[in-house]
């Protein structure tokens, strides 16, 4: 790999501190073992402050010994390491995943040190474990949403289409006013289920599977509303209804969505809006892209429920406000709108209300969400100052790097500035007005030397020299000193300016800086996770490393001598972003952004980037370096985890959606029930074909029922919420009742259930699940082995309970039928009807119990299951 | 003539649990909510040998309404029974000391327990 490198003379200031300062977590180890160096970015990974840290073996941060102790041997033995798995530990305690690249630097084949540098992949990890069990959740939730529309779109919708059908042949046939009343409201309840299960599979399809699908066609939005208008008329005969249509209210939208929507608005307009007050709406299609619409009613939307008017289910906390049953009207309006890339709002006060609707004519961008960078940070840059006399000496004050003072002509400090306080020590406060004999020592001061100095400045112009000095604290330090004699117009002197710096700390930079250099480049050159590079003053590519290359994608023979402005997205460079970060970095020495870049090949990447501006010893900008870490894989890990929340919130809500689909399902069911047991009553001693048929139905509504209870099981098993309520009974006698109660259902199948249980098998299970294993297996029996004998037993065996129910049907099809699966059933959905959750929910509860089901084909022919319970004796 | 008072918000379950009972020789009395509830009981109205009581209701719900009925010496003896669809409602109407009915409830089940607090009350 060709890497070229343009080394500035740098202060060691200005390379300790990229180094430093280097997003990348580096350090270095010695052949022993220990650190002997590591930066800003390594400790602040850890937490430790640098004594804590530099100077102790590595092996004591690592969690895992047998890992460094494998690390070391292989650098060691000059093996490379590329991405090495290992766990750190904090000072916290906590334990930091990295992945490490390091090999050893080697000085005349001798280990010097090893260089090594971590990445954090802790947060990677752990988004990766969040995304499995997301996955598995979801993978769930898909599984249970494909029940629910199954449930709710087929096994339960033809229950009550069957009601539907029986009750409208009979309010033909019967003319008992009271019949007639009754069949009526069978009807009006099985409307009002029917809508129901309409809107739970909306509900499901729109938090579930994401988004409600639409089919975008011509379609004019007055003829949808007129409609709507319709129905309102037919529901609130008599409320006056005003429409204004102004404009083209034509556009690409799918119009038995939209239907829906004005439906819902003005369905819950006519619920809600004053008598006195007339239902207005307007349509506006003035506008090209969007056409407006509003609705209005009189009455005023409390003001608790205004931010939960458009959430789902909101009718269980206010249940005053629900339109239909459910509450979902609204949430299924808003999200039909949001389909079609829309808007709604709403307000109320003063007694009216007004839903505004936004409908863009056609698909604006795609639903998909995109990410927008953040705006890039637009400081002014502050005009620069042109030098008089105030600006100079606020130069000169500023100037940290050298001491810069003056001396009256007796030797007395006149002014000073932040270099005099950094490097002597002394503030502005205790140096004015002494005599600078005090920064020298005193056998200098004894010697004469002050005098001397002045003297040759007053001669010469200047003085000049490298000597020792003295701070405020009293250590010595090596300095360079200038003395220049200061006169006014007429040549008389008016003092001296003195500059002085701290040559200590050079002598050791300069021997150090070597080695930082050759360190320095070593570091960089092998790093592959990020871009680091240098540029020269005006933005010029002066120096390329590896993970420049597989970042960037140029090599370096390609990209040295290019305006680093390749790297941005044309709007960026447009927007003078490049000039402004340059501008920034030189003036405050570093400049941080996150945003987009462009690779060679012209695709984005999302970056952090930070550029440090380097400077040689007399502060000139000779450049700067650049590092650029592609933060993609990070940002698809926290937009991973934004869809993972919304995951997270459709599970909590299918969770809420169960509870209150039940629920709210049973509410029609009850008006049914009861409704065509009176019906029944009533009929039969009138016409018994009819009682006959009404009976049927009634067994269906029974189903319903049924079928309702079974889909909170299913969904409370398969989102762990699963309760057992543990109390002490006798299985036999529980066993008992429920063929009892079953009896009437065996002998309309023709079965004969034979009973053989143990006396006294008492133990501690939840009653009411147990007796729901019992129901659903005699039930399944009575369904598959209509016509034969049906032996239910139960005894003990070992410790445990057995329930035992065969039948004399057709068998299992097959041994290793997935019997127990949660959709599977052993005949084909033709011949028997209901729901495979029987034994599903027969399997989840025996393994709550930490028992089990078993099931297989006698010898003498049908089905036998064997449910095992362990018996815990209770005192 | 024997009174029921039914308390449930649902008009389509109010009408027809009102519409059963009268249709087997009860009469009926429907209220929205607990406090419908408790104005029709201080009303002077004939009092009801039975009330049936949903749970989930606004205004004032059912927990509520059964607290304030057995504060007031005139209500406390009136039987309640509790009909709701949710699986607890044993426990829930336990709380209560009340009967309990779930829902969706047979027209027989309901009958029975009309029968059982109004006939025995004649």
């Amino acid at each position: 790999m060709a890497t070229a490198w343009f080394f500035p003379v740098a202060e060691r200031e200005d390379l300790q501190a990229f180094l430093d300062n280097a997003v990348v977590p580096i350090h270095q180890v010695d052949a022993d073992g220990i650190i002997v160096w590591a930066n800003r970015a390594e400790l602040e990974m850890l937490g430790y402050a640098p004594q804590d840290y530099i100077g102790h073996p590595i092996a004591e941060f690592h969690v895992d010994a047998d890992v460094i102790a494998d690390m070391l041997a292989r650098l060691s033995s000059g093996e490379t390491l590329h991405d090495y798995e290992a766990r750190l530990r904090t000072k916290a305690g906590a334990i930091r995943q990295v992945i490490v690249s390091s090999n050893v630097y080697r000085e005349d084949g001798k280990f010097v040190h090893t260089r090594c540098f971590t990445r954090d992949i802790t947060d990677k990890k752990r988004v990766e474990g969040e995304r499995d069990d997301l996955i598995a959740d979801l993978a769930r939730t898909v599984r249970l949403n494909e029940m629910f529309a199954s449930i709710l779109g087929h096994d339960l919708r033809n229950p009550l289409n069957a009601i539907v059908m029986a009750t409208q042949m009979m309010l033909g046939q019967v003319s008992d006013p009271k019949a007639q009343r009754a069949a009526q409201r069978v009807l009006s309840s099985s409307e009002r289920m029917r809508r129901m299960i309409d809107q739970l599979l909306d509900f499901s399809r729109a938090r579930m599977i994401g988004g409600l699908p639409i089919e975008r066609k011509r379609a004019d939005l007055a003829t949808i509303v007129r409609d709507a208008a319709e129905e309102v008329r037919f529901m609130r005969p008599g409320w006056p209804i005003e429409l204004a249509i102004e404009g083209d209210t034509e556009g690409a939208w799918d119009a038995s969505r939209l239907a829906q929507v004005m439906s819902n608005l003005l369905g819950n307009a006519a619920q809600h809006g004053s008598a006195g007050v007339p239902l207005q709406i307007t349509i506006d299609g003035r506008s090209p892209g969007t056409v407006h619409v509003d609705i209005t009613n009189g009455g005023t939307i409390p003001q608790d429920v205004m931010p939960l008017i458009f959430a789902p289910f909101r009718g269980r906390k206010y249940k005053d406000s629900r339109t239909q049953g459910l509450g979902l009207g609204l949430f299924i309006t808003e999200q039909i709108v949001h389909a079609h890339q829309g808007t709604i709002r709403v307000a109320s006060h003063d007694d009216k209300t007004t839903f505004s609707l936004d409908l863009p004519r056609a698909a604006v961008q795609p639903a998909t969400a995109t990410f927008e960078p953040p705006p890039a940070r637009t400081e002014e840059n502050p005009p620069v100052r042109r030098a008089g006399d105030d600006a100079l000496r606020t130069l000169v004050r500023g100037i940290r790097d050298y001491a810069i003072f003056m001396l009256e002509p007796s030797g007395h400090i006149q002014t000073w500035n932040a270099g005099a306080h950094a490097i002597i020590g002394y503030t502005a406060d205790e140096a004015i007005g002494r005599h600078f004999s005090i920064f020298y020592p005193r056998e200098d001061v004894e010697a004469g030397k002050l005098e001397r100095e002045l003297e040759i400045a007053r001669r010469d112009g200047h003085y000049e020299e490298e000597g020792v000095r003295v701070r405020k604290d009293g250590t010595r330090y090596w300095a360079s000193v200038l003395i220049t004699a200061l006169r006014d117009d007429v040549g008389e002197l008016v003092g001296y300016a003195k500059v002085v710096r701290d040559l200590t700390e050079r002598k050791f930079v300069e021997e150090r800086l070597r080695q930082d250099e050759e360190r320095f480049k070593l570091l960089v050159e092998g790093v592959k996770d990020y871009a680091i590079f240098m540029l020269d003053p005006f933005g010029n590519v002066a120096s390329w490393n590896a993970g420049a290359e597989r970042i960037k994608g140029y090599r370096a023979d390609e990209i040295i001598g290019r305006h680093f402005s390749l790297f941005y997205p044309e709007e960026d460079i447009r927007a003078g972003k490049t000039e402004m970060e340059l501008e920034v970095a030189a003036r405050e020495g570093r400049f941080e952004d996150e945003g987009w870049r462009v690779r060679k090949d012209g695709t984005r990447f999302w970056a952090n980037v930070i550029i440090t501006a380097l400077r040689d010893r007399d502060g000139r900008l000779v450049g700067f370096g650049k590092v650029t870490r592609d933060l993609t894989e990070r940002r698809r890990h926290e937009e991973e985890r934004v869809r993972l929340a919304q995951a997270q919130e459709a599970v909590r809500l299918r969770d809420e959606f169960l509870s209150m689909a039940s629920h709210e399902l049973k509410t029609p069911l009850t008006v049914l029930q009861l409704q065509l047991d009176g019906l029944c009553d009533r009929i039969r001693n009138v016409d018994t074909a009819l009682a006959e048929r009404i009976e049927r139905t009634n067994r269906a509504s029974g189903r319903l029922g049924q079928l309702v209870d079974s889909l909170l099981d299913v969904s409370r098993i398969a989102t762990g919420k699963f309760e057992l309520h543990p109390e002490s009974f006798d299985l036999g006698e529980v066993t008992s009742e429920v063929v009892e109660r079953m009896s009437e259902a065996a002998q309309a199948a023709s079965c004969r259930i034979e009973t053989e249980v143990a006396p006294q098998l008492v133990g501690t299970w939840d009653k009411f699940r147990v007796e729901q294993v019992i129901t659903n297996l005699l039930g399944n029996a009575i369904k598959y082995a209509a016509g034969g004998p049906i032996h239910v037993g139960v005894f003990a065996d070992h410790g445990e309970a057995v329930i035992e129910v065969s039948d004399r049907g057709p068998g299992l099809p097959a041994e290793d039928a997935q019997i127990f699966g949660r959709f599977e059933r052993a005949a084909s959905m033709r011949n028997y009807g209901g729901l495979g959750l029987g034994l599903y929910i027969v399997q989840q509860i025996a393994e709550a119990h930490g028992g089990s089901v078993a099931a297989c084909n006698a010898p003498e022919g049908g089905a036998r299951f064997l449910v095992r319970l362990p018996r815990k004796e209770s005192n | 003539m024997h009174v029921v008072l039914v308390v449930e918000d649902d008009p389509d379950i109010r009408a027809t649990l009102c519409e059963a009972l009268e249709d087997n020789g009860y009469s009926a009395a429907g209220a929205a909510n607990g406090a419908e509830a408790l104005e029709y009981l201080r009303s002077g109205a004939e009092s009801p040998c039975l009330i049936l009581l949903d749970l989930m209701m606004p205004v004032m719900d059912g927990q509520t309404f059964r607290t304030e009925q057995r504060a007031d010496p005139q209500l406390a003896n009136i039987p309640v029974v509790v009909i709701s669809a949710y699986r607890d409602v044993e426990r829930q109407a336990n709380d209560l000391a009340a009967e309990f009915l779930q829902k969706p409830v047979r027209l027989e089940t309901l009958l029975e327990t009309a029968r059982k607090h109004c006939d025995a009350a004649a």
